[in-house]
């Protein structure tokens, strides 16, 4: 009995070792770079291995010097800040918009309605970020020219903006990734079982009850999975948006630890501090999940694994 | 749609993947070392036994050699047919001298840096760097990567390479030989002090029109700013011109399209330059201080903070970048006066005379602010450097090789065709495609003087043939004013008054320029920290300027940075100028 399962799950368990060791490769070994946050890595002409026991071992400096960098705590802030908006905003807009467009039955309405919404995700940060601040731009942005004709001269600059920028990032965000979440959202709500809608509404539930009791519980699991999801990325406001969308005078409200990290470790070559980001940010994002996780299975006894 | 894995940070994945081929490549590594002490041996023996007179500095290699190398690609090249990086007139002549190239990596020029940074991580450098930065230059002389070209260059430097490399009397040169008499690093893409100092480029056409002088005033220069906005300076009857050109995103307080010139009309300089270093002059007692805590900043701040509020600067200055959107609106119409480099009518200003024949531009110095003539300021040339591995065993070949380079393209028998070619068909022949460039730092001035005098003497005869193209360029811009290329070649080459090319080398004497009193390569300090005040000075100026903090703010700021580390960077360096 036993050997024949062995047998038959021998081949299966041959197939996992590729996986396997792409993981271990890439995911795993690489973890041994992490010392480099704890040391003044210096890369020697020996190579990289030999620089990574060689490099002077510094403890916790790196990170305290991190923590004395002017502006840093509002660094981290704005992280938290911006992503758990953006996290929130693209629960909550996908999931009522799909709750509306599968509502809708004529299907090449449907269609047309993802497909324009979905577009904007396709286009990168570098050319959307030029579009809006030319778009919005105070001096000659259409934005400001169509509030000119509605008789409203006092024009606004919400990229320009300490106080709105966060707000303005959150916002672009949502328009070029609602159609993403959305097509997840509906693709739940199409394996809902449609018998289950007809008791519904023999039961004499409305369109209103019917969400309510029925679709919204059903894709339960879905609006979990995909919140714990973007949980792990609570770090990720958005580093190729913001790099592209901020400048100095919404430093303040707009610069986050990618961009932080990014002017730092990457420009200036500094790789101890590149690391040392690097680990923070995987730190947080594991305990996040590891949170989001057991509440899910708390609450909603949903598991993963 | 996420993992674990890209939780990582991007560098931590590629320099990973490094570390693997690293683990692989050690052995080779550990040869290579192994045996570079000998080699390195023999070549100071030989360096040391040999008779000076015997050496050759440009006998082929008998014994063909294989050096590795990097390039920074541009999208845009394209090479002829059986052409490549890898193959060219170049690369081919090197090969026949007995130098073989190789190159390990090529990358594009936006992704270069970065690419660099991974190679300089995993500590298999090659033996030729075409290009570092000074913060990369930091690391690898801490991890004792490069080797001290100094005696080399003594040794094999042929009398004509010394003539264009130390033709200023050494000061470039110079500039990176580290205290304790080693140079790691060479500023051989430099140029003279003058090809970095920024001028007022104002809309000749404009200034016309409105019958305005040119302003020799800070109060002037307002007035233009105002005029050059309220006027409708291009006829258009909108209201869609600004006075003055600012890129608050990215080159607010640095290089052309800044506000670096303002500061200058009060005698000040709070701007870094491009190698991360701050400018430091002497005060009327002889102390070293820094520009930037000069009363002078805020003087600039303010007429900068009454210009926005006029409306002389576009309302969103603060996230216009140089490169994209100022060079538009330049190009557009709407900009009538900005602080330029001297190659602006090169680009992005063709553009604007292609479109608008009419245009025309004037350069200045800066006008004053507070009654004392202005000057222009200069940091020290050149941010990146050629350097040599230390693992390299042929160190004299590179020496050969600037030899070669120096008597193929400025020597009297250069071989421009070949090797310094400008034909755009024919980039296998371009300088750029050797493994690394030399810049003659006092090609331009020479450029300029050469072409301007024969434009006077209407005898071209003494012209090479890159002069004579610019002349012929001039002449038929003279003749048809819809040649644009002419119309650049005018503005660099002519010697008109109030062209380019007049102002930056001829007007402007090399003794005008007032150089940074840091004339050396930035140490990590510098390096670490002074990216941080570009943040924080870009900030305080743009709240400034908008008027979302008050002039008197910047005192805070200096205060902070002075803090942070600027009162260390500035003992450091009065420490050694003593």
């Amino acid at each position: 009995m036993k050997a024949t399962l062995l047998k038959r799950e021998l081949p299966l368990y041959g197939m996992l070792i590729v996986p396997v060791v792409l993981v271990f490769v890439y995911s795993y070994i690489p973890m041994v770079g992490f010392v480099m946050a704890f040391q003044d890595f210096v890369p020697y002409r020996q190579g990289f291995v030999y620089s990574l026991f060689h490099s002077e071992f510094i403890g916790l400096n790196v990170f305290k010097s991190l923590l004395h960098t002017p502006g840093v705590t509002s660094v981290i802030y704005n992280t938290f800040f911006i992503s758990f908006l953006k996290i929130v905003a693209k629960l909550i807009f996908p999931l009522i918009f799909a709750l509306l467009l599968n509502e809708i039955t004529k299907s090449w309405f449907r269609k047309l309605a993802t497909t324009i919404t979905y577009l904007p995700f396709f286009l990168s940060w570098v050319v959307l970020g030029g579009i809006l601040l030319d778009f919005f731009s105070p001096q000659d942005g259409a934005f400001n020219g169509f509030l000119k004709i509605m008789g409203i001269h006092h024009s606004t600059f919400f990229f320009g903006n300490a106080a709105q920028f966060p707000f303005a990032v959150v916002l672009s965000d949502l328009w070029k990734e609602i159609g993403y979440n959305t097509i997840i959202f509906l693709a739940a709500l199409a394996s809902v079982d449609p018998s289950m809608y007809e008791a519904a509404v023999i039961d004499g539930a409305g369109k209103w009850k019917q969400t309510l009791y029925l679709t919204i519980p059903s894709i339960t699991p879905m609006i979990i999975l995909v919140g714990i999801l973007s949980l792990g990325n609570v770090l990720n406001a958005g580093q190729d948006q913001i790099l592209n969308l901020y400048s100095p005078v919404v430093y303040s409200s707009g610069d986050i630890i990618d961009t932080f990290a990014f002017r730092q470790g990457i420009q200036q070559g500094q790789f101890s501090i590149a690391t040392a980001v690097g680990l923070f940010k995987s730190l947080v994002s594991f305990t996040m999940i590891s949170i989001a996780y057991l509440l899910a299975n708390k609450l909603t006894s949903y598991k993963v694994f | 749609m996420t993992s674990k894995v890209k939780l990582l940070s991007m560098v931590m994945a590629a320099m990973l993947a490094v570390s693997a081929l690293s683990a692989c490549s050690s052995n080779k590594d550990q040869n290579a070392s192994s045996s570079s002490p000998s080699a390195s041996t023999s070549a100071n023996e030989s360096a040391s036994g040999t008779d000076t007179a015997s050496i050759d500095p440009l006998a082929k290699i008998d014994d063909p050699i294989t050096l590795t190398t990097v390039r920074r690609t541009l999208q845009s090249t394209k090479y002829k047919d059986g052409q490549s990086a890898e193959s060219n007139p170049w690369i081919n002549f090197l090969k026949d001298q007995g130098v073989n190239i190789l190159y390990n990596w090529m990358a594009d020029a936006s992704q270069f840096e970065n690419q660099m940074n991974v190679t300089i991580a995993s500590g298999d450098i090659p033996d030729i760097l075409p290009q570092i930065t000074g913060s990369q230059a930091n690391t690898l002389i801490k991890g004792d990567q490069l080797m001290d070209m100094k005696p080399y260059l003594d040794k094999y430097l042929s009398d004509e390479a010394k003539s264009v490399l130390y033709g200023d009397g050494g000061t470039l040169m110079n500039s990176t030989v580290t205290s304790d008499g080693k140079q790691y690093l060479l500023p051989l893409t430099a140029s003279e002090i003058r090809a970095d100092i920024k001028g007022l480029w104002i809309r000749k056409d404009w200034l016309d029109k409105l019958h305005l002088s040119v302003p020799t005033t800070a109060e002037e220069f307002e007035k233009v700013a105002e005029a050059f906005t309220t006027q409708d300076p291009d006829g258009n009857g909108k209201p869609d011109t600004y006075g003055f050109g600012l890129s608050g995103k990215d080159n607010l307080i640095l290089d052309w399209g800044g506000a670096d010139g303002v500061f200058e009309m009060f005698h000040a300089q709070p701007g870094p330059w491009w190698d991360n270093s701050l400018f430091y002059e002497k005060d009327e007692s002889g102390n070293i201080i820094w520009s930037g805590s000069k009363p002078g900043v805020k003087q600039a701040l303010s007429l900068l903070q009454t210009m926005y509020k006029k409306g002389e600067l576009a309302k969103d200055f603060g996230t216009i970048d140089a490169g994209g959107k100022l060079a538009q609106d330049l190009t557009g119409e709407k900009v009538g006066m900005f602080m330029g480099r001297w190659w602006q009518a090169l680009w992005p200003l063709p553009d604007l005379k292609t479109k608008d024949p009419k245009s025309e531009w004037i350069v200045v110095n800066m006008p004053s602010g507070d009654g004392k003539p202005t000057q222009p300021y200069g940091y020290r040339p050149g941010n990146v450097y050629v350097a040599v591995s230390k693992n390299m065993k042929n160190p004299e070949a590179f020496v050969k090789m600037i030899n070669w380079y120096v008597e193929k393209v400025y020597g009297p028998n250069a071989d421009t065709n070949n090797f310094a070619s400008t034909d755009p068909n024919n980039v296998g022949s371009w300088t750029s495609s050797a493994p690394f460039v030399i810049n003659d730092p006092f090609k331009l001035s020479r450029d300029y003087t050469a072409v301007s005098t024969a434009l006077k003497a209407k005898d071209p005869s003494k012209l090479n043939t890159e002069q004579k193209q610019y002349y012929d360029d001039v002449q038929k811009f003279e003749q048809d004013p819809s040649y644009v290329v002419g119309w650049s070649a005018w503005q660099n080459y002519s010697g008109a008054d109030g062209t380019a090319g007049k102002h930056y080398f001829e007007d402007n004497k090399e003794s005008d320029v007032l150089k940074n009193a840091f004339f050396s390569v930035p140490n990590e300090k510098m390096v670490t920290t002074i990216p941080m005040y570009k943040k924080m000075a870009e900030e305080m100026i743009t709240k400034i300027i908008y008027g979302q903090a008050s002039v008197d703010d910047w005192d805070n700021l200096v205060n902070d940075w002075n803090k942070l580390a600027g009162n260390d960077i500035l003992k450091d360096i009065q420490a050694n100028a003593k």
